[in-house]
């Protein structure tokens, strides 16, 4: 029997479609809630799946994946609320179109640009699961720190107006990313005893206060929030000529996506953010990045939601999880008493090309879910402006509490968000903080464990094919994106 | 922006300080390497140190070359510290709350208490939006997601 007739048999002959839509469901909602991670909304869907067959419930828990990488653009385009970590550049340009009464647009590129994503990240999972597995069992500790570096060395890009102060928040990043336990020696730093900084701080806590919380703080003076007209107010698909336009954007983050989902470790998050700044750099129009461009929207979009499917190319070839989602599909799959990797394509081939095909559905939900709930969502946001920034508050404290059941962790996000506030009356960018966070304890454990490696000959960097060829991109971005701000009409860049 | 780009001076100064300070009093561990727990937190706070420098001396050159600029009509001292003040205390107000009174309290007090804030009137339909409000987040995290909120005092009372 083909594979496409294995796929085809799996889903008629099951629940598989229809739960594949209630496991997208489930996951808009859960990516689109601040707390709740695609992980997160997996885990708490893996005992349903108990009683389910192994395709169905794999089908389902991936379906979850789909939804959630999805649903956290969502409020990130609505009320500037990242739902997860890889929504985090949606954020730039899809609230400031928002801002402009373009949030229907924004949304409409956001889904299509997802769909997309998902459909090339699938692709890529059927047709190179063998050498991209091969290809990230390649990656060494030295690789893994150069990784982190280039996802580092898109700061320079996204600092605004002063690299200066693109470096600073970054480097605050850095250091609120070395608070917790030490990777190598396990003592605490800058705990100071409390319990609740032993695991460090989450990005995703860093990220809401510094987006939402300082939002809301900002609305009280500057009370420009204003209800979109009508037509805004309407979710709008991108037309033949706007899709021409996302081409090159799509593509970026269709290669950024696939190369960043394949690397344990790397996932949505570094690939939206590493899509966002060449997606600028080859852009027409550059400088309509951060004041709501359409492609700043498209390209993460895209390429997170291509790491939904290369994100499962190392667990199904090697049986290795690269992300904490893949991780719990991992477990789903030991439930059911299978074992991923190359024998699982030999012994339970009705799982993996049922998985293809559920996944290709799922993708298909998205569209369609996707359809039916953006226009009430900007119907929600249109309200009156005290009630919607009361609920954003709601949501926001719900869900940092949500995360870890922790209140200390819903007073740091109100730390970071008047940190948030003053940054922005000093004219800090917020994003390069968060960058720092989220890749510092990747770079940090990296390199010291590479050092550890060598005994201390800092050459291993240079000696490394992929650390080197890393680092190489890496000073090209910097030197790219500096000459290019230099030279950027609008007065350039003040370093 | 000459005040505010040495405040950002300032600021990464006093955090490159403190950095610093805390890097010197990490404990030795046996199992450290040869970089150590306080290596990058001292190379970082270096880092933060020099870049402050640069913001504060290009602040500097740039208002000795840039003639001084009519003072942009910005929001002053009182807005700012009613944004930053206004929703730091209705945080707190939620963060004392939850624990004693439980979520659905403190919830429906944030959404009844940020909406006047933020310009409702206290209306019965503010204070059936704010009950709705709580209940719904709370059937949401607590009921759907499973997630464990405060309970407060309710266990108690109630037995």
């Amino acid at each position: 029997m083909s594979e496409a007739a294995i796929a085809w048999k799996v889903l008629t002959h099951s629940w598989a479609i229809p739960l594949a839509f209630v496991g997208v469901l489930w996951g808009i909602i859960g990516g689109a809630l601040p707390g709740i991670s695609a992980s997160i909304a997996m885990a708490l869907l893996l005992p349903f799946t108990f009683a389910m067959d192994p395709p169905t419930a794999i089908i389902m828990l991936a379906s979850v994946y789909v939804g959630a990488e999805y649903g956290g653009s969502i409020p990130a385009i609505l009320i500037r609320t990242p739902g997860n970590n890889s929504a985090m550049a949606t954020v730039i340009d899809g609230f400031e179109m928002n801002r402009q009464g373009r949030g229907g647009e924004a949304l409409g590129i956001s889904l299509m640009s997802g769909f997309i994503g998902g459909l090339f990240g699938l692709a890529v999972l059927i047709v190179a699961t063998g050498p991209l597995a091969r290809f990230a069992l390649s990656f060494t500790p030295p690789a893994y720190f150069a990784l982190g570096v280039l996802g580092l060395s898109v700061i320079a890009g996204l600092s605004g107006r002063s690299l200066l102060k693109g470096l600073f928040a970054g480097l605050l990043g850095f250091l609120v990313a070395t608070i917790g336990t030490d990777p190598v020696s396990g003592i605490s730093r800058f705990t100071f005893d409390s319990p609740d900084l032993l695991s460090g701080v989450r990005p995703a806590l860093v990220m809401l206060g510094l987006f939402a919380v300082t939002e809301l703080m900002v609305q009280v003076i500057e009370p420009d929030w204003l209800k979109a007209e009508a037509a805004g107010a309407r979710l709008k698909l991108p037309g033949w000529a706007m899709h021409k336009r996302l081409f090159r954007p799509n593509a970026i983050g269709a290669v950024v996506g696939t190369v960043e989902g394949v690397t344990p470790g790397a996932g949505g998050t570094v690939a939206a953010l590493i899509s966002y700044n060449e997606a600028k750099r080859w852009s027409k129009h550059p400088e309509e990045f951060g004041r709501g461009s359409p492609e700043g929207v498209a390209a993460p979009e895209c390429a997170n939601n291509v790491v939904t499917g290369t994100a499962l190319v190392p667990l199904l070839g090697l049986g290795i999880p690269a992300s904490n989602s893949s991780a719990i599909l991992l477990g789903g799959l030991l439930m059911h008493g299978l074992t991923p990797g190359p024998m699982l394509f030999d012994k339970n081939p009705e799982v993996v090309y049922g998985l293809y095909g559920g996944l290709l559905v799922a993708n298909l939900a998205m569209l369609v879910l996707g359809l039916a709930i953006l226009t009430p969502s900007l119907w929600l946001v249109n309200r009156p402006k005290p009630y919607v920034l009361a609920f954003v508050f709601a949501l926001v404290v719900t869900g940092s509490y949500a995360m870890q059941q922790s209140i200390f962790d819903v007073g740091l996000v109100l730390g970071f968000g008047a940190l948030g506030y003053v940054m922005r009356w000093m004219g800090i960018p917020q994003l390069p903080m968060v960058l720092g966070v989220v890749l510092g304890f990747m770079v940090e454990s990296n390199f010291r464990r590479s050092l550890v490696i060598s005994g201390g000959d800092y050459a291993i960097f240079l000696k490394d094919p992929i650390s080197v060829t890393l680092l190489v991109i890496s000073a090209a971005i910097v030197i790219f994106s500096v000459r290019r701000e230099l030279r950027a009409p609008s007065g350039g860049l003040a370093i | 922006m000459l005040a505010r780009d040495l405040a950002c001076a300032a600021l990464g100064w006093a955090i490159a300080l403190a950095y610093w300070v805390g890097a010197s009093r990490l404990q030795r561990s046996m199992l450290s390497d040869e970089f150590g727990a306080d290596g990058l937190p001292r190379g970082l706070a270096m880092l933060l140190a020099a870049v402050s420098t640069l913001i504060a001396l290009r602040a500097l050159w740039l208002a000795r070359r840039v003639p001084p600029q009519p003072a942009a009509l910005g929001p002053g001292l009182r807005l700012h510290a009613k944004a930053l003040g206004g929703v730091a205390a209705l945080g707190c107000l939620y963060l004392v709350l939850a624990p004693w009174a439980g979520y659905l309290i403190a919830c429906g007090v944030l959404i009844y208490a940020t909406a006047l804030y933020y310009g409702a009137k206290p209306t019965p339909m503010l204070a059936a939006v704010s009950i709705g409000g709580a209940v719904f987040f709370w059937w949401m995290f607590a009921r759907l997601l499973s997630v464990s909120m405060p309970a407060g005092f309710w266990p108690q009372l109630l037995g």
